[in-house]
């Protein structure tokens, strides 16, 4: 054995590796970013578990027992549920069960279809998901536990997501109560509380646990059978779909793009006299076949299984669990559901071979691809979430959605939302066969023969190019880093209850997350590090027309975060944090130290990172509005809560603005700083506010401070003649701080190019 | 015809700075003519032909084939052209017949038409016995005929050979070279590229010498003979690389 060739093999091969791409991806960048990327994307998914109230109708009210209590006044009475529980429960009362019973005594003892159909009717007229019906006033004797008539009898219809989940959360409430009851039976004297020592109490304790309510409730279901089976389907059937429409695609996607640029036979296809996007939607057009394919192939594939499977062994039960076979009509729609779901699918699959050079490479972009279509993919099963206009207009999650819909048979629900879910849909595709065409027409992608990365290079062009200002990349880095400190400091600090330690965390933590990494940066980056941060210059107009102009958007803005709130409504948990929040920051000394951490303080941060490095790192590109958007996505992205980064990006592209029109940072921390002053001061009005000015500013009906219609009207209509001026035609970056740096485009820059290629060229290419 | 004035195409290298691949050059190749381009590997052949092509955009300078702008309208371009390179590929999973009907398809050939034209293309470059072999089985010659019948299917007025006879026996080569000839014979104008000298002093009536992105001496290969003082054009190439600046000098004066 020869060790020294043992050593050169090892040292070659360590080299050979370490200038790969996709093995410095996998191994070193991948690990570090994905958990950091996970986590943020739960973060945003979390606002989506928002549990809706369900109603209960209770019927005879008067004939349960005084003690212990079932009911408050207005919800389940204390410690039968969290307080989140019962706040989550309505009630509505009826003394007399005399009048429900003699009405529908049919339903209730016989099998009335019609009739079930009928009182399922009355209940959703009234509001009601579940009733809860007291037929006789209730025994509370020993001997209650021998009888064998049920005391509360529940009337639900499980293939209603509502009601199922009434019933739910009300047998939870009851077997509590029923503890309660049973504790009272055996210590009449008790507080309330169980006693441990006490044997017989416990047995009977034990045995009321197995089954907790049952002997004190029965339940009613109204659905259908088919309707029943039709609901445990809805949700796992576009699942499905959606998966084998993803693998179906993806496949023949790689194959097609990055299979036939490495077989040399793209080069043949361009050269054809057949137009770059007739190429790309014929490509979709067979990808999509391929994934309808595979996804009625696996249906059909999993039903004959399945079918064999269960009525040949003892798996009944499982098919219990799902309640029988999937009915003809939900088997129709998962059909018709491949369509969309493949189109979808097979646009995304495409473009991400699209990108890549070799079939080698495309494989290893599934992982992405599925990172981000997997959580679009979980949130439709997320208990909580509807068919609504903020749910529609998510891609995957608004398809998944409408076909459950459909299987479940809410076809009101559905011509609701099947224009939005469409428009998303084509809108989705449409993106993504423009950005295959953009990478067919990429000569950086069809002819780059070498995929080596030297990380030795990288660097040193790094520091080559420091004299003239940042790039892309650059600006892309700061971004994510600033996203990866946002997320670790949310998951490792808790916020602080008193408002000394509250304000300095804000502070530091805006300090440390966002300005030090984009500081860091600038110095390493550029040698004028005032003018990348366009700090070199200032104009007292400019200034004075932003704080006008964040003055002025204060209704337009406060209107549009009205309707995001509505469109995507922000979680219990969230609100209860937010509540929480309100509670420090009223423990504050005064206006002025509210003011410089909600306003001054994340304005000149956020400032200096965004609109000054970051922005000025992409006008490297040369398009100013490219930039704009980039910059107020990766803004909004910084803030965390989805509500919160939509509302974030329309500021962040009026500060964009601002800041190209004006090339001075100034202008932007003065807007950002009166825009967050101005909300604060609108919240605390009641506070702090001056009295008398009823015409200017004044109560909503909502309870909210806000400026009176009339001024709101005039300050939107200077607010838009503001805008105008400041996007006025012939706005020309005046003397762009960053280089357009000449080199192989990286990802982002050939995504921002990509971009660019949207906005009609100014430039004149010959 | 083909008009190519002062026609620039960068690229950046490893470390991001602009390198010229093809650093303006211009010429015209006419009907019923052979223009050869000539030069070694990396000299900036196959760019050129890329960007009548359509499959690169020029950095700088214009190429109008047969009266369309390459980056105006490259569909017309695309149209007018027939293209056969080592790096155009054909299908592994389609045979020789099906891969020219799909090109010819994709031409608006009528369906009737092509087919008859299919025929009689196979014919004459004596490619009948093959029409039903998979693109995987073929030879590199039978893949060489199966891409020149492609770009010639639409009867294109113009031809551009890229290395076309890389990897070829002398045996298809010869076959190649006839069928240039017999293209130069019905009007077409054609560009052939290679790096071998021989070739191009056969085929072609006028020619490019390109080096390092530039074309250092242009003429009819008589015209190039005579201005360098060898006996063949190799000996001419070995010159020209030894003294680049002196060629420069002499194509700014004018070798015409």
């Amino acid at each position: 054995m020869n060790w020294t060739n043992c050593r050169l093999v090892f040292r070659r091969e360590l080299v050979d590796q370490m200038r790969d791409r996709r093995t410095l991806f996998t191994v070193f960048v991948m690990p570090l970013l994905l958990y950091p990327i996970l986590g943020a994307l739960m973060m945003q998914l979390a606002s989506f578990f928002r549990e809706h109230p369900t109603t209960v109708w209770v019927v005879g009210a008067e004939n349960l027992p005084d003690a212990p209590p079932l009911l408050d006044a207005e919800t389940v009475a204390t410690g039968l549920a969290s307080d989140a529980g019962r706040r989550l429960i309505r009630l509505q009362i009826d003394d007399s069960a005399t009048g429900f019973l003699q009405r529908w005594a049919g339903v209730l003892e016989q099998e009335d279809v019609a009739g079930r159909q009928k009182l399922f009717a009355e209940m959703r007229k009234r509001g009601a998901d579940l009733v809860a019906i007291v037929p006789r006033p209730m025994v509370m004797e020993h001997s209650r536990l021998l009888d064998e008539q049920p005391d509360v009898l529940l009337v639900f219809d499980s293939s209603n997501d509502n009601s199922r989940v009434a019933a739910q959360r009300w047998q939870f409430v009851m077997a509590s109560w029923q503890q309660r009851l049973l504790t009272r039976l055996f210590h009449p004297q008790g507080s309330g509380e169980p006693g441990a020592d006490d044997s017989a109490s416990g047995e009977n304790r034990a045995e009321s646990s197995g089954s907790p309510v049952a002997g004190l409730t029965a339940s009613l279901d109204l659905a259908r059978p088919s309707s029943a089976r039709a609901a445990s389907w809805s949700r796992i059937l576009p699942l499905l779909v959606m998966v084998w429409c993803l693998t179906g695609a993806f496949y023949p996607a790689i194959d097609l793009c990055a299979g036939e640029k490495e077989r040399g036979t793209l080069e043949t296809l361009l050269s054809s006299p057949a137009s770059r996007s007739e190429i790309a939607i014929g490509k979709l057009g067979s990808v999509m076949v391929f994934s309808i394919a595979t996804a009625l192939l696996n249906l059909t594939s999993m039903g004959i299984t399945a079918a064999l499977f269960l009525s040949s062994s003892g798996f009944s039960g499982a098919a219990g669990m799902l309640q029988g076979p999937p009915t003809v009509s939900a088997i129709g729609l998962v059909v018709l559901a491949t369509i969309p779901a493949s189109a979808l699918f097979g646009a995304f699959s495409l473009a991400a071979a699209a990108f890549a050079r070799s079939s080698k490479e495309g494989q290893y972009y599934l992982i992405p691809l599925i990172m981000v279509t997997m959580p679009l993919m979980v949130i439709p099963m997320l208990p909580s979430v509807r068919l609504e206009m903020g749910t529609s207009l998510i891609p995957v999650t608004g398809v998944m959605l409408l076909f459950r819909n459909m299987i479940e048979g809410n076809w009101s629900q559905v011509l609701m939302y099947i224009g939005p879910v469409t428009v998303v849909c084509i809108a989705c595709c449409t993106v993504a066969i423009r950005w295959v065409v953009y990478q067919f027409n990429s000569e950086e992608i069809l002819f780059r023969p070498s995929e080596r990365f030297a990380v030795g290079n990288w660097i040193r062009q790094m520091f080559r190019t420091r004299d003239v200002g940042p790039s892309v990349g650059h600006a892309v880095m700061c971004g994510v880093m600033i996203l990866i400190l946002k997320f670790g400091s949310g998951v490792f600090v808790s916020p602080s209850q008193d408002w000394n330690g509250f304000a300095s965390q804000t502070f530091i933590l805006l300090l440390v997350t966002i300005c030090v990494p984009a500081m860091f940066m600038t110095v390493l980056l550029s040698s004028k590090p005032l003018k990348t941060l366009m700090l070199d210059r200032f104009s007292l107009t400019h200034a004075v027309l932003a704080v006008l102009l964040a003055i002025c958007l204060n209704p337009l803005l406060g209107w549009f975060s009205g309707l995001v709130m509505r469109l995507y409504p922000v979680s219990d948990e969230l609100t209860h944090m937010a509540a929480g929040l309100l509670g420090v920051v009223d423990s504050a000394p005064s206006l002025l130290a509210i003011l410089f951490v909600f306003a001054v303080a994340p304005a000149i941060f956020e400032e200096l990172a965004f609109r000054g490095f970051i922005l000025n790192s992409f006008r490297s590109l040369s398009r100013p509005m490219v930039a704009v958007v980039l910059t107020s996505v990766l803004f909004g992205a910084a803030h965390g809560v989805i509500q919160q980064s939509i509302i974030a990006f329309v500021v962040g592209m009026v500060l964009g603005v601002i800041a190209i029109r004006t090339n001075s940072l100034l202008p932007c921390i003065l807007f950002h700083a009166t825009h967050n002053g101005l909300s604060v001061v609108l919240a605390r009005w009641d506070q702090y506010g001056i009295a008398g000015i009823d015409w200017l500013i004044q109560r909503a009906p909502d309870g909210t401070w806000g400026f009176s219609p009339l001024t709101a009207g005039v300050m939107s209509l200077i607010a838009g003649l503001l805008l105008a001026w400041f996007l006025r035609p012939e706005w020309k970056p005046a003397g762009s701080v960053g280089n357009i740096v000449a080199g192989q485009p990286g990802i982002a820059r050939r995504i921002s190019l990509w971009l660019n290629s949207w906005f009609p060229s100014r430039q004149v290419s010959r | 015809m083909i008009h190519v004035r002062r026609l620039t195409k960068s690229y950046a290298d490893a470390e991001s700075r602009q390198r010229p691949a093809v650093d303006g050059i211009s010429f015209d190749a006419m009907p019923g003519r052979v223009f050869g381009l000539l030069g070694p590997n990396g000299a900036g052949k196959t760019t050129t032909l890329r960007i009548l092509g359509t499959v690169l955009k020029p950095t700088s300078g214009t190429a109008i084939v047969n009266g369309f702008n390459v980056v105006d309208h490259p569909e017309h371009v695309r149209r007018q052209m027939g293209y056969v390179s080592v790096n155009t590929a054909i299908y592994d999973r389609m045979t020789a017949w099906e891969m020219v009907y799909f090109f010819g398809r994709l031409n608006q050939i009528d369906d009737g038409l092509l087919r008859q034209q299919i025929d009689w293309l196979f014919e004459r470059l004596q490619m009948t016995a093959m029409r039903d072999t998979l693109g995987s089985r073929m030879s590199t010659g039978m893949k060489q005929k199966v891409s020149i019948a492609r770009a010639l299917i639409h009867d294109p007025p113009v031809l551009v050979f890229d290395e076309a006879t890389s990897g070829l026996d002398v045996l298809a080569a010869r076959e190649l070279f006839r069928t240039v000839e017999d293209m130069k014979s019905r009007g077409k104008c054609i560009v052939y590229s290679s790096h071998i000298m021989s070739e191009v002093e056969r085929l072609c009536d006028r020619v490019a010498i390109m080096l390092g992105g530039r074309v250092v001496a242009q003429g009819t290969v008589p015209e190039l003979l005579e201005t360098w003082g060898q006996r063949n054009l190799e000996d001419v190439f070995y010159a020209i690389a030894d003294q680049p600046e002196l060629a420069r000098e002499i194509a700014c004066g004018g070798v015409r």
